[in-house]
């Protein structure tokens, strides 16, 4: 992985990303060997896959020139100059994570360099005005992506479209879905006690993640919140086809080939931790406390399979039209 | 009891590749200019043959006796499938004639490189295309284009259009407008000081290939990209999911050459004992109407994110023998533009 390896001289420095979490647009879940080829965005550069629990592959990382206003908390000017790395991954040959990522360093100067000086860094962004970690950070969460400031979340949107142009996906759709995002911002600091605060914000599409860490944990920290990302995106999409099986059956249509879909392709991607370094599962394990991710996830499914059984048992019984309750 | 559970994925290492301290490019001509007399060649060597002396003895002078040194000369033979270029002669032929006129120049010609093998690369001789390395579409793939003031990520970078500038594009003049036309306003270099130097180089054409039957989007390279891939293949810099590309294939002393260009592999290697092709820093001995494509090589080279880990190797490689390298690789290429005298 092209991270950038920060050395504890800097000071606190501030990684800000965004997550963008959808369905392949394909009808079946993609074999391994097409999630190969799909997520060939870097010709002569390698896909990263692993394949247990569930199988998961990583794009190599592309580089985004930037010069931009960056968005503050306190709404003070900062400015930066640099690159973005983004990246593609594919999780069950099933879900679609597009993944940008910037880190903000001071800038030696106060004026734009060669652009040769950038590409020998990539993924920085150099801030050319004085700035606070802290206040880039959550000026980061709060902003969303709004224009003119750092926008992520397009970056990762490309990587997106374009995995899904790759030719020999059929588009077709087993179930519905939205997209989510995800923005997460860590502010990397030797001196700095590990924490997480996730927030799910107004827009319910929208979650942001804090985190504390020291500098070594950046790639394991960008790895939880894609794996954040990728359960948080189960647990909406698993709610959504509830909802829409609960309207269907009011409506006296049969809400089981809603359900089935999902039962068959999304319940078993649920691994919570899997992919992510023993050093960030603390973090998982504090979510699984509170909110309880896991917890919500088996009351989810366990709806979704009364829902089947009851539909199963109707049918055995002469196919009597399910009750609009 | 702790239980490690580890997955290797089948993900390659970055393989290394052998190089020399200096990689001497002592010409580059059309595979035309080699076919109807030698005397264009023979005047390209007698100039050039000062130089190589001098420039192995300056590495000699600071590596020590033992300091490698290899020569190379691209032959540019890159025909896009419909163009028209006069039929080539047979290879054995020139490679004999370049390494002839070498020898009575006073230095041994060690590497003869074709300029279409940096499109497509073949290790040894009747490589089919489909089985060759696309290399010019792994340089196009490393190619960032330099962010205009204001650009968030929220638009699409330029560089598909084939053309890579240094800076921001004049507007067009607003001709719509005429009570008030906009007047005509200048491209402007980015970074500049004070003033511009506005490059704008055309990195390959699109056309429609009908050779399948159906019409395909083709790339035909610039010379000046293919150039920037030379430069990169010289630096030890490319590489296809970490194996080495373009290796020099040994000649031998039974030399059985195909008959036709395309079946050659991209880099021959004609002398037994040479140095490796690739070196830590190259130097080119260059016709004067070079210039300006060797400009727009560097221009090329200083818009591409090369693989981290390359780099790292490489550095570390030549800390190890003690050698100082530039970071940038613009600054690891050394010239010497011929004159007509």
């Amino acid at each position: 992985m092209n991270a950038v390896a920060p050395s504890a001289e800097q000071g606190p420095l501030v990684v800000v990303g965004e997550i963008r979490t959808c369905l392949v647009q394909n009808f079946a879940a993609l074999p391994d060997n097409f999630v190969g080829q799909m997520l060939k965005v870097v010709p002569g550069q390698p896909v990263y896959s692993s394949k247990r629990p569930v199988s998961h592959a990583t794009s190599p990382d592309r580089l985004t020139g930037l010069d931009c206003a960056l968005a503050s908390y306190s709404r003070r000017k900062a400015h930066g100059c640099g690159t973005a790395l983004s990246h593609a991954t594919v999780t069950g040959g099933r879900i679609l994570q597009g993944s940008a990522r910037a880190c903000l360093l001071p800038a030696g100067a106060d004026q734009r360099r060669a652009w040769r000086h950038y590409l020998a860094r990539p993924g920085v962004v150099e801030i050319t005005t004085r700035a606070d970690p802290d206040d880039l950070a959550e000026g980061f969460l709060a902003d969303h992506g709004r224009d003119p400031a750092l926008d992520l979340g397009a970056i990762s949107e490309r990587v997106i479209d374009e995995v899904q142009s790759w030719r020999r996906l059929d588009h077709g759709t087993p179930l519905r879905a939205r997209r989510t995002r995800v923005l997460w911002a860590a502010v990397l600091d030797s001196e700095i006690k590990p924490s997480a605060r996730i927030t799910l914000e107004r827009d319910e599409k929208v979650r942001t993640v804090r985190i504390n860490a020291s500098p070594g944990d950046l790639p394991r920290a960008m790895r939880f919140c894609e794996d954040l990302a990728l359960h948080d995106w189960l647990l909406t999409t698993v709610s959504l086809a509830l909802s829409q099986a609960d309207r269907a059956s009011a409506l006296g249509r049969d809400p089981v080939e809603l359900l089935q879909p999902v039962v068959d392709q999304l319940v078993p991607l649920w691994t919570p931790g899997a992919h992510v370094d023993p050093v960030m599962l603390p973090l998982w394990t504090g979510l699984e406390r509170h909110p309880g991710f896991t917890h919500q996830w088996q009351l989810l499914v366990a709806r979704m399979r009364d829902k089947i059984a009851y539909r199963m048992i109707q049918l055995r019984d002469g196919g009597r039209p399910w009750p609009a309750t | 009891m702790d239980v490690v559970f580890r997955e290797k994925s089948d993900t390659p290492q970055i393989e290394e590749v052998a190089l020399s301290h200096l990689s001497i490019e002592v010409g580059h001509l059309y595979r035309e200019d080699l076919e109807d007399s030698d005397e264009r060649l023979r005047e390209q060597f007698r100039r050039a043959a000062p130089w190589i002396e001098t420039a192995a003895r300056t590495v000699k002078s600071r590596h020590g006796g033992k300091a490698r040194v290899s020569t190379c000369f691209l032959v540019d033979d890159y025909t896009p499938a419909d163009s028209q270029r006069k039929p080539a002669g047979p290879p054995s032929q020139i490679v004999e004639m370049l390494v002839e006129t070498a020898r009575s120049q006073g230095f041994t010609l060690d590497y003869i490189v074709r300029e279409s093998g940096c499109a497509l690369s073949a290790d040894k001789p009747g490589v089919e295309p489909s089985a060759q390395v696309d290399l010019a579409d792994i340089v196009a793939g490393m190619i960032v284009a330099e962010p205009d003031a204001g650009d968030n990520g929220s638009r699409p970078p330029t560089a598909d259009s084939g053309w890579l500038a240094n800076g921001k594009r004049a507007p067009k003049p607003d001709e719509s407008a005429a009570m008030a036309p906009n007047p005509w306003q200048p491209p402007e270099e980015y970074g500049r000081r004070n003033h511009s130097i506005f490059v704008d180089v055309e990195l390959w054409a699109k056309v429609e290939d009908w050779t399948s039957g159906a019409a395909l989007l083709r790339r035909d390279f610039s010379c000046a990209f293919l150039a920037a891939v030379w430069q990169l293949m010289r630096l030890g810099m490319l590489r296809n999911e970490g194996k080495p590309v373009a290796q020099p294939y040994r000649l031998g002393t039974d030399p059985n050459l195909p008959a036709e260009w395309p079946d050659l592999p991209t880099v021959l290697q004609v002398n037994e004992r040479a140095a490796p092709f690739s070196a830590y820093r190259a130097f080119s001995l260059l016709p004067h109407w070079y210039l300006p494509t060797e400009h727009a090589v560097r221009h090329i080279l200083e818009h591409l994110s090369l693989d981290a880990a390359i780099v790292r190797q490489i550095a570390a490689r030549a800390a190890n023998e003690r050698i100082t390298l530039p970071e940038s690789v613009t600054e690891r290429l050394g010239y010497v533009f011929l004159d007509e005298c």
